[in-house]
């Protein structure tokens, strides 16, 4: 696109959201080439739009022109969901943090795409309720970047993840369109359940702009367990032990020795620092189930090896090891600059010989990996320890992360659990999906955005689709306006 | 303004190799960040602006960015984001990774100064043309009484003049405070009324000294009431917690050097510091005299004897005082105590301990009022912004009396609870210890009605 047509698009968009919240300064939107990632690219124009409205007309105007449009919040992304690879407009929701309402009774609650998810629990607390997918890093993500990656968190093990907690969806289309999908009814049992399909799309069909979502009571009693254990492989058998109990726990994490260290230099959880592994469990409920569950689980994890188990006694302790866990990631920030994470699942019986494995490519190519992850459902969470300013570096750790996610989809699992395809996985994708899978896919995403313009360059191998759609030029980019409405039905 | 060439941070480095990083930036501490983006829902600019730029995560890219040359440090818009900060360090509090983000800031402030020409003047009036020259304070301090005594505040609120005078607001709504002029400076020895425990050194500090004698009286009182000879340098020192805040690392050094000295003769185990800001500063003089190997070691060493006033009392197990105060009291945590120095508890633990008082929680209590040294003074639009939600907390809190611990948040947010028709008193907790330990001057009213 040349820089004339950029400056006129600029100059719509401030018409639509004021001066201040449209800019293409070249120092400004370097700071939206990022997220948690060790991807970046520069966007052209960014945009912070304060209402659905004001959304819907930017995606409009965008889309008539042919410029991709990339949606970010927080941006703690790990898989450079929203780092805008083809260029194009960023819209941020830094405005858009409003909790719109609050209904108890019915157990729902509305929201922009902004809130921060642990702001909306937070704000639930005082009426005795709150929304259950808690990432780890749900004290910074927000529910629209949830929603975008179908987002998990150490509680989906029992209660499910973002799309089983999402009733209803506002999304602005490529067409202009600002429609509505479900709502706040209690089942969307009637017809095609289109807000379940936008959950976990990245962005690449519409941007979310507003959310109906459950909420639940907060469970009377919560014990938190710690199990030590000598190596992972013990701790992962221990894991399956429990399951075969019946009793299914609301968490079961696992750290492994190197993300032991760094989490107690960070945040001094209380984790034993020569331990080969830990086990956090968790367990609701009412008080005498929650007591009984409690030491069921303490039982099951002392007959399995555990050489120590610890009870949180009370809300403080509790809240120390789980603080422990959910700063994992950025406390590998004191091992290393940079770190890549990986998202792999395998069926959870495959964890020791995949942890071994994992293990033993650590040996090979020397690169340290710590493994912090939701053990109860068999969601790796493998960190690559490098230094980016290394030359060569940065690659070697890419064919490491390619070699693990291609040993977890052989063991029958998946290449993410819910970080998302996003920018980085998005070759890996073929290890689970076939040529015609992402066919499909593509069609039914192109019912939505027609052109490939919404976060184009996600989730899809960047060589996999049709030839127009993927052209990665330097300097700017790839469609031209006139030539939207040619070739339409190339592949629907 | 469009520039289709320009390139990705990772593809640049990629294509020009790693650069090496500018003089004057400890390049570790700057690739601490992981840009995870935990810290910002915790940063107030990035609140108020709502722009990545303002954001914690942002300011750190930037530095990087320019610490390896990719954006320039004197480029306007790199000193606008660094310059728009509060330094509350929210962020460190915030972050898993452990980024030293104050020290960072300092580094790179020092090596950008401010183009804006207010935040000039305010540099060269009172960073470096007031602060460091114990006379200049002394006549600026009577004057400040002066005014005070003569009723100018009530002068200024009438006529509406604080609206259009520099610092008007200031004036017009002030703290309580010292008000005669010439009140005597603190005697040098309070000498431990109970069982001797130690000698310690009070930091009577600059602004604090000339507009909160009377704090810095009920502090060594409380010192004294838990067995403590207190001893005060013979010449007032500014430990230079403004200047390096703000960048101005020159100053802050001289200043630094200064302050250990004038304590380090005194024979003393402690020293004692009861405004936030200062105590911060002054426990990491290693950061402050990092150019200098020999003294840097020395700063380590002193910065280990250096405890705020509640840090010291209740960590040293503090005697309850006798006198009872019926209040329901809110803590407000300063940014450079909860962030700075990791202080939350002890003086909250110190308040409790006072007979009578109910310490209520207010929402955000760890949130910066705005005044962030010389803040509200540079940016005072962003700075205003922060005040109004700490008002509407307070009020909301359903507090009798706000306790502080800092100079700066006690004048700011005393403004601002004032102006908004809110006639709640803010105070330091070593205020409130003091009276309970039988201090009897500049109660306001309704504590005076608290302890009857």
């Amino acid at each position: 696109m040349e820089p004339v047509k950029l400056e006129s698009l600029l100059r719509q968009l401030r018409e639509v959201v004021g001066e201040r919240y449209a800019f293409a300064d070249p120092y400004e939107v370097r700071l939206y080439q990022y997220d948690a990632s060790p991807e970046t690219a520069l966007p052209d124009i960014v945009v912070i739009p304060g209402t659905a409205e004001e959304v819907a007309r930017v995606v409009k105007l965008c889309a008539d022109a042919g410029i991709p449009i990339t949606a970010r919040s927080a941006a703690s992304s790990l898989a450079g969901g929203t780092v805008p690879v083809e260029r194009g407009v960023v819209i941020t929701f830094a405005r858009m943090d409003q909790i719109l309402e609050i209904d108890s009774d019915n157990l729902r609650a509305v929201v922009q795409p902004g809130v921060v998810n642990l702001a909306l629990s937070q704000a639930l607390k005082p009426l005795g309720y709150y929304y259950v997918p808690d990432p780890s890093s749900q004290g910074a993500c927000t529910i629209g970047g949830n929603v975008g990656t179908n987002a998990g968190g150490p509680h989906t093990l029992l209660y499910g993840v973002t799309v089983n907690h999402v009733t209803g969806l506002e999304v602005a289309l490529p067409s202009g369109e600002l429609v509505q999908v479900g709502g706040k009814k209690a089942a969307e049992a009637t017809g095609y359940d289109l807000a379940g399909l936008l959950v976990g799309s990245e962005g690449t069909m519409g941007i979310v702009t507003r959310i109906w979502v459950k909420i639940q009571p907060l469970p009377p009693t919560q014990k938190t367990l710690m199990a030590v254990y000598p190596d992972v492989e013990t701790a992962s058998n221990a894991v399956s032990a429990i399951v075969r109990t019946g009793i299914l726990p609301a968490a079961i994490e696992m750290m492994d020795k190197l993300s032991i260290q760094a989490i107690e230099a960070a945040s001094h959880a209380g984790y034993p620092l020569d331990a080969g592994a830990v086990l956090l469990l968790e367990v609701d409920g009412i008080p005498e189930l929650a007591e009984e569950l409690g030491q069921r689980m303490a039982k099951v994890c002392r007959e399995n090896g555990a050489t120590e188990v610890r009870v949180a006694r009370n809300e403080a302790e509790r809240q120390a090891l789980w603080k422990g866990r959910k700063g994992a990631f950025s406390a590998m920030g004191r091992l290393s600059s940079d770190f890549y994470v990986m998202d792999g699942v395998v069926p959870r019986t495959k964890l020791p010989d995949t942890l071994a494995r994992i293990d033993a490519i650590s040996a090979r190519t020397g690169y340290r990996i710590c493994n912090v992850f939701h053990a109860g459902d068999g969601n790796l969470h493998p960190l690559v320890l490098f230094d980016a300013f290394k030359p060569g570096q940065y690659e070697a750790v890419l064919r490491i992360g390619d070699e693990i996610l291609k040993l977890c989809a052989d063991a029958g699992g998946s290449v993410t659990g819910e970080h998302g395809i996003g920018l980085e996985k998005r070759e890996n994708i073929r290890y689970v999906f076939s040529d015609d899978d992402l066919e499909v896919m593509d069609r039914i995403r192109r019912v939505f955005d027609p052109h490939r313009l919404m976060n184009p360059g996600k989730v899809f191998p960047s060589d996999g689709l049709a030839p127009s759609a993927h052209e990665t030029l330097p300097g700017y980019p790839r469609r031209q306006a006139a030539a939207i409405g040619a070739g339409d039905d190339l592949w629907v | 303004m469009l520039q289709p060439e320009a390139l990705d941070f990772k593809r640049q480095l990629e294509r020009d190799g790693v650069p090496a990083p500018a003089a004057g930036i400890d390049m570790d501490l700057v690739r601490d960040c992981i840009h995870c983006g935990l810290c910002l829902p915790k940063c107030p600019t990035f609140r108020a602006l709502h722009h990545e730029g303002d954001s914690p995560r942002g300011r750190m890219w930037q530095i990087k960015e320019a610490s390896l040359g990719l954006v320039g440090f004197d480029d306007p818009r790199f000193q606008a984001h660094i310059y728009q900060c509060f330094n509350c360090r929210a962020c460190e509090t915030a972050c898993p990774s452990g980024v030293q983000f104050g020290a960072v800031m300092e580094m790179a402030r020092a090596l950008t100064p401010p183009q804006n020409r207010r935040d000039r003047t305010i540099r060269a009036l009172l960073l470096n043309g007031l602060l460091p020259h114990p006379r200049r304070l002394r006549i600026a301090g009577w004057l400040y009484r002066l005014t005070r005594s003569a009723r100018l505040p009530a002068l200024l609120r009438r006529t509406q003049a604080w609206k259009i005078l520099p610092l008007g607001k200031f004036a017009a709504f002030p703290p309580v405070g010292d008000t005669a002029p010439r009140r005597p400076a603190l005697a040098p020895l309070t000498n431990g009324l109970d069982a001797r425990r130690g000698r310690v050194g009070l930091l009577t500090g600059c602004i604090q000294d000339e507009m909160f004698r009377g704090t810095n009286r009920r502090t060594a009182l409380a010192l004294a009431a838990n067995g403590y000879d207190v001893v005060v340098p013979a010449e007032p020192v500014c430990c230079g917690a403004l200047p390096s805040h703000a960048g101005e690392s020159k100053t802050a050094a001289r200043l630094a050097a200064r302050t250990m000295n004038a304590f380090t003769a005194l024979g003393i185990d402690a020293v004692i510091v009861n405004a936030a800001g200062c105590g911060s500063n002054m426990k990491e003089y290693e950061l402050q005299l990092r150019d200098d190997p020999q003294r840097r070691e020395a700063g380590a060493a002193f910065s280990r004897t250096v405890k705020d006033a509640s840090e010291f009392l209740i960590d040293g197990g503090m005697r309850a005082p006798a006198r009872r105060i019926r209040l329901r009291v809110a803590y407000q945590d300063p940014c450079h105590l909860v962030h700075g120095q990791k202080i939350h508890r002890q003086p909250r633990q110190a308040l409790k301990l006072i007979p009578g008082i109910e310490l209520v929680e207010m929402t955000e209590s760890d949130w910066c009022c705005g005044s962030a040294g010389v803040y509200n003074l540079t940016h005072p639009e962003i700075a205003e912004q922060a005040l109004s939600w700490k008002v509407q907390h307070i009020v909301d809190s359903g507090a009798q009396v706000i306790a502080s611990a800092n100079p700066g948040c006690i004048l700011q947010i005393s403004m601002g609870l004032q102006r908004a028709g809110h006639d709640l008193p803010v105070v330091h907790v070593m205020d409130l210890l003091g009276w309970a330990y039988g201090d009897q001057t500049q109660r306001p009213p309704v504590v005076l009605k608290a302890m009857a």
